[in-house]
């Protein structure tokens, strides 16, 4: 696949810090799955529009590895399945966003080298994440 | 002699799980162009950005800048 091409980068991005704002999204917050994708989308400004091929394999995995815990409820006169953190998926959220914590100084650094001194403020997902969730 | 210290130079290449394959990738996509060099006492494999390599690099810093 091309390097040169946006959608290459873009696919390779989103694949990881979906993940990271599925666990971001329901931390502390129970909610169904048409929420998250919202929630997430909010959050990346548009840079990122998680579809369900994303969300709902994703959830998947993390039920599957007791990260994440559902359970059908009557939300708004309808039967949904609300998700949330499990104690050990509130450890992996956690783990995770040291993670990319220890990885955002040198990505900050890589990706203003690249880019004219104008470009360079963050505005996307990383700097609403760091805002408070409505 | 020759070959012991090329032998070096491809043990190097294949060391690192994971950055190595992502150079071999990017050599083989041509973004990389990668040559032997001998620097102090030792000879290695020297890595430079194509002009390929170099668009690729800012395109992938405008991804970045999306979501940081």
């Amino acid at each position: 696949m091309e390097k040169q091409r946006d959608t290459y980068w873009e696919m390779l991005i989103n694949r990881s810090v979906q993940r990271f704002f599925l666990l971001w999204a329901l931390h502390g917050r129970p909610m169904h799955g048409y929420e998250l994708a919202r929630t997430i989308k909010n959050a990346c400004g548009g840079c990122c529009d998680p579809t369900d091929a994303m969300i709902y394999p994703a959830l998947r995995d993390l039920i599957e590895s007791g990260h994440v815990a559902c359970q059908e409820e009557t939300v708004g006169g309808r039967r949904r399945k609300v998700c949330r953190l499990t104690d050990q998926g509130e450890g992996a959220y956690r783990e995770a966003a040291g993670a990319w914590q220890r990885m955002l100084g040198p990505l900050n650094q890589a990706v203003d080298a690249a880019l004219q001194p104008s470009q360079r403020k963050a505005t996307g997902c990383m700097a609403a994440a760091k805002g408070d969730k409505k | 002699m020759g070959n012991k210290v090329q032998d070096v130079g491809r043990a190097v290449l294949n060391r690192d799980a994971t950055v190595y394959p992502a150079l071999r990738d990017l050599m083989d996509g041509g973004y990389l162009h990668c040559q032997e060099e001998v620097t102090g006492e030792q000879r290695e494999h020297v890595c430079r950005l194509t002009e390929k390599g170099k668009e690729a690099y800012v395109v992938a810093a405008r991804a970045w800048q999306q979501v940081r």
